[in-house]
């Protein structure tokens, strides 16, 4: 399986100490998204054309004879697989995979290493992305086999496939964090969102609800009180609200990625609407239950 | 912001006068006074033809009964170098060379230049690093005397760690060891009448010394008593607390203490004198939550004389005397301790004798204390172990919460095995605490008396081994002669070549040191830390050469963590993958990768880098601590014991980066080697703490003296309940690993800037975000700008 990126010390997604990792390959092209890598399930290439020394090894790897200066902006399209032998020759980092192969052992392997923290801390594994559904059977097993361990299981999802492509994570998922966009939207999925999200507080298990707030999209009065009225219904099932507050540090990934990204620093903005958002949410549910996403800086 | 935990604290707090050395230069204002000096010297005139130990007893004795005194403002706790709080001390009769820095430093008032000129004169042939010098060939002390050497002991910087033990003090106090002494002395006499013996008649002057010292120390803690006496009569204004410190100060030492008071006042008046009045003892060894604990006991919980805020105080008080503490270092000194003045360290925590907790209410009482003054001195080091008390480990998560860079944690499961190891007692293996940084020593012992430490560059043996034992920097040789690398012809004969070069450096450094020990022993012999210490007592022997458990020797390794990167780099690509030959990574690192800027950056980027949990380069590591293990257990003191390792940058690997040349693992000649001591190098562990972990934990940790794990980490990772869970589930997986030691500092815009100047050393620096993470190198500076003003915001 290709993935993004491994956390193994993160606090971020979920309860405790998680071991997170990010799948490639998603259902929907959220204009936002902080996570522009993972969205096609293909390999593809990052360009960090500040970190090029120009030694021009990547145009002898494929035999153009080009002038040193013209590299490596001649790569237009990073997820060429004619280039990927640029990546493996380039020295500096300056072209690099945006995912990686894993195999499920290894995964397993690797987080067994760390369980005396995820256990001590109540934490585990979650699996973002991406769409984790989307890879279903990796996803699956590796959650059937983590919990198998007797470590705790989360899985970080639009909720926007199958009611049965959902459901079959009941028995190996321990919390879902479910993302809840939009209430009317296509683009997003959104009847297909809440059908799920409506059928899921059904069964036998704890939901954290998470909802990107996206300034010029979500930042509507209306839109935050149906999704806080869903919420509601849902009774004891949702355990936490994580309000997402827009952030600009995806611009760059964009960038790498030879793709266009239409937002820029909204700081100011998000910080109001942000605020606000927590204002709705709390009219409506306990206090205690709705926070607010956090950035920090980790060595 | 308010420092401290009443406004008397805040007021000391802003009077304090800084004794830090930043870029090897003190603060405006410190200047080196030669009144000690001048006095230790005098008496030294006076009694020449003496017995040596009653000569250093009376130059102890004139010191402390002449130095200049004073009592400064809102102060609860008394006690100065000097009466001039921007007054360093000086220790000529160890090492001249430092007076003759002073001079030319600038540190010499005009004023005091015929002094300066008169005790140059006198210690010329009779200080400790001439007689070493006498014995080295010349060659020898080019390489270790030159201010570019690789290699750097203690004594050249005048210091010589002489502590008492605190515990036997506070029992006893000077009356009554002054009557055990006397006895001894009789009997000793009677038996010389009798049978004389070398034995006897040494004991019998070492006794007579010991009670000179007494003597001046009596003497000493007595002027304050009487310039409290005279303060509460000349200001009206103080005069009720001048005399409270009066009472205190009139049995001060000389009973047992009969309050925390009396006990925190004795503390620091031998903390000064063996710290900058006798000696520049530094990062000595205190279990102060021990050595306190009944007096803290006795007033605040048994009789409630006293309140918790009140002890607080106290602690707080002490606390900023011992921070404003510092004395003169030589150039090298000042630069490879940046940011410190006398780099105290107080212990906390650990086990009791017996093996049972020995953390305490006024274990979780300093930290509260450390957190409400914060300062950079004291440092703490708690000592970790499995059956540790709740509270107290959580206030210690707490302090680092604050971003004071400490408590550092010691693993004490793992002290204990490694003192083991090196033949100390369970009993006194488990009663042990941290000197300096790292290493660990019994408590009750005369060994920490003799601190035998050396520091070598191990990161220049990598150097020295591709090119023949010269140096890239200046061109000169100071290592064995060498074949050229072109005639290696494999991995096994590059290893061979490093543990050459690396076992003379140590050779080298060690036999500089037991030439020093030889002539401490015989002229800087110490009778007043012999009386207060039992030992002595018992055995009639001196504590500098008394031996109650094997010596503590440490040999620091600095930039061992770069050979194992190059040699993982000679390893693959030079005889794995046949890349490049050595010769041509030799010739780019003497020419300092000149051209080769993409063979560099391969040389970083694709191959494994240690702190990764990678075995191919993990394993080197193993291999590499391994060598330097067996050639320090190869290599003795002059009492025939063993040396053990440590690894501990402190900021050694900034000052010795001038003296470094490129190396295979990328580094370009002038760049710092890794930092800490079993850290990874700047920025090549990419993978988090966790992995970090890993890697450290194949190296074996239990044949060293402690290998220093530096680690930053986000403050949010350990706010709320979460975060001391977070914290205390990586310290048990630290302690199951049995890794020595690890200290976590917390991200600060300080690094954040340094980041931003300098994206090279941070690959490894993460924003996160729920569901979001990426590197800092790679946002750009607009968006790093952003996090800046958040964390300035926090800040």
């Amino acid at each position: 399986m290709l993935l993004t990126k491994i956390v193994r010390d993160s606090i971020l997604d979920g309860p405790g100490c998680r071991y997170t990792i990010f799948v490639k390959g998603c259902n929907l092209r959220c204009e936002w998204c902080h996570n522009p890598e993972t969205q096609l399930l293909e390999q593809e290439v990052f360009t960090y054309e500040q970190f090029c020394i120009q030694c021009g090894l990547c145009l002898t790897a494929i035999g153009t004879n080009l002038p040193q200066k013209q590299m490596p902006i001649r790569i237009k399209d990073a997820a060429d697989p004619r280039y990927f032998k640029c990546v493996d020759i380039c020295p500096t980092g300056a072209l690099s995979f945006a995912g990686k192969e894993y195999t499920i052992d290894w995964l397993l392997n690797d987080l067994l290493k760390y369980q005396l923290i995820y256990k001590q801390t109540n934490g585990g594994l979650t699996i973002s992305g991406g769409e984790p559904l989307l890879s279903g059977d990796f996803s699956y097993e590796l959650c059937r086999r983590v919990k198998a361990s007797g470590i705790h299981t989360a899985i970080d999802t639009s909720g926007t496939l199958s009611w049965e492509t959902v459901a079959r994570f009941l028995p190996v998922v321990d919390l879902w964090l479910y993302d809840i966009k939009h209430t009317d939207d296509p683009a997003v999925q959104s009847a297909l969102n809440i059908a799920n999200f409506k059928k899921l507080i059904n069964q036998n298990t704890e939901i954290w609800v998470r909802i990107p707030i996206i300034p010029g999209y979500n930042d509507n009065k209306s839109i935050w009180k149906e999704m806080a009225r869903l919420i509601v219904a849902a009774g004891e099932k949702v355990t936490r609200i994580d309000l997402l507050p827009f952030h600009p540090y995806a611009a760059p990934k964009y960038t790498a990625l030879r793709r266009h990204y239409k937002f820029g620093d909204r700081r100011e903005e998000t910080e109001t609407i942000a605020k606000l958002a927590k204002s709705v949410f709390v009219s409506y549910l306990p206090k205690e239950r709705v926070s607010m996403g956090k950035t920090m800086v980790h060595g | 912001m308010k420092f401290g935990c009443t406004d008397r604290i805040s007021k000391l707090r802003d009077d304090l006068v800084s004794k830090a050395c930043y870029g090897g230069k003190y603060e405006d204002g410190i200047f080196v006074d030669l009144s000690r000096a001048k006095l230790y010297m005098d008496s030294y005139k006076e009694t020449e033809g003496c017995e040596p130990l009653i000569r250093r007893a009376k130059a102890q004795a004139h010191v402390l009964k002449n130095i200049s005194i004073a009592i400064l403002p809102n102060e609860l706790i008394v006690g100065n170098p000097h009466a001039d709080p921007h007054a360093l001390s000086i220790f000529p009769e160890i090492n001249c060379n430092l007076l003759r820095e002073a001079i030319a430093d600038g540190y010499v008032r005009e004023q005091d230049r015929e002094i300066a000129e008169e005790l140059l004169q006198y210690w010329a042939g009779r200080n400790i690093a001439d007689k070493v010098a006498e014995n080295m060939s010349d060659w020898i002390k080019k390489i270790v005397s030159a201010s570019s050497s690789f290699i750097s002991t203690t004594w050249q910087d005048g210091i010589q760690h002489c502590i008492p033990n605190w515990d036997y003090v506070f029992e006893h106090g000077t009356s009554k060891i002054r009557e055990k002494i006397n006895a001894k002395l009789d009997e000793i006499k009677e038996q010389i009448g009798q049978q004389a013996s070398s034995k006897l008649i040494n004991a019998r002057y070492l006794y007579e010394a010991m009670l000179l010292a007494l003597d001046g120390l009596n003497a000493y803690v007595e002027r304050f008593h009487t310039l409290a006496l005279e303060t509460a009569q000349s200001n009206i204004l103080c005069r009720e607390e001048m005399l409270q410190i009066a009472e205190i100060l009139k049995s001060a030492l000389k009973e047992p203490p009969k309050s925390l008071w009396e006990a925190c006042q004795g503390f620091f008046f031998l903390h000064l004198i063996f710290t900058c009045i006798d000696s520049a003892a530094f990062g000595s060894l205190v279990r102060i939550d021990q050595s306190l604990w009944p007096f803290y006991k006795k007033d605040v919980i048994d009789e409630g004389k006293i309140t918790r805020e009140q002890a607080q105080e106290l602690i707080e008080a002490l606390m900023l005397k011992v921070q404003a503490l510092g004395a003169f270092f030589s150039r090298k000194r000042r630069l490879h301790f940046e940011g410190n003045g006398a780099l105290p360290i107080w212990s906390l925590g650990g086990v009791k004798s017996d093996g049972t907790d020995a953390c305490n209410e006024l274990t979780d009482l300093i930290l509260q204390a450390a957190q409400s003054v914060r300062l950079n001195q004291p440092t703490i080091s708690f000592m970790y172990h499995e059956k540790m008390r709740d509270s107290s480990l959580v206030e210690a998560i707490k302090t680092i919460r604050t971003g004071l860079g400490y408590p550092s944690f010691t693993n004490g499961d793992w002290m204990v095995q490694s003192l083991i190891r090196q033949g100390i007692p369970i009993e006194a293996a488990r009663n042990s605490g941290v000197v300096g940084c790292v290493s660990c020593c019994p408590v009750d012992s005369c060994n920490t008396t003799k601190r035998l430490a050396l520091t070598v560059i191990a990161a220049k043996s990598m150097e020295l081994a591709l090119n023949e034992g010269n140096c890239l920097v200046t061109g000169e040789k100071i290592g064995p002669d060498e074949r050229p690398a072109s005639e290696f012809k494999s991995y096994e004969d590059v290893i061979s070549a490093v543990r050459k070069q690396l076992t003379f450096a140590v050779k080298t450094a060690v036999n500089v040191r037991n030439l020093a020990r030889h002539y401490e022993k015989i002229y800087r012999p110490n009778p007043l830390v012999s009386a207060l210490h039992r030992s002595p007592l018992e055995t009639g022997i001196d504590a500098v050469t008394y031996e109650d458990y094997p010596n503590n020797c440490w040999l620091n390794m600095v930039g061992v963590i770069n050979v194992v990167n190059s040699l993982a780099v000679i390893k693959k690509l030079a005889f794995e993958e046949k890349k490049y030959t050595l010769t041509e990574i030799t010739a780019a690192i003497k020419s300092n990768w000149e051209g080769k800027e993409a063979m560099r950056q391969e040389c970083i980027n694709k191959v494994p880098k240690f702190g990764n949990d990678d075995h191919y380069v993990d394993e080197i590591a193993r291999e590499i601590f391994k060598m330097c293990s067996d050639i320090a257990a190869n290599t003795f003191d002059i009492n025939g014991h063993f040396w053990s390792i440590v690894a501990q940058s402190v900021s050694i690997y900034q000052a010795t980066a001038g003296m470094i040349g490129a190396l295979p693992d990328g580094k370009l000649a002038g760049k710092p080697v890794a930092d800490g001591g079993i850290s990874p190098d700047h920025g090549t562990d990419r993978n988090g703490i966790f992995p970090v972990l890993s890697s450290v934990s194949t190296v074996d940790h239990f044949r060293t003296k402690g290998l220093l794990l530096n680690q930053w980490i986000a403050p949010e990772l350990l706010e709320g309940e979460q975060g001391i869970a977070w914290m205390k589930a990586i310290l048990k997986m630290w302690n199951r690993k049995g890794l020595s030691q690890i200290q976590f500092n917390v991200v600060d815009p300080n690094l954040l800037r340094d980041a931003q100047k300098n994206p090279a050393k941070y690959p490894n620096l993460t924003i996160r975000v729920s569901g979001y993470t990426a590197n800092w190198v790679k946002l750009t500076s607009e968006l790093q700008e952003i996090i800046l003003s958040r964390t300035l915001q926090r800040g």
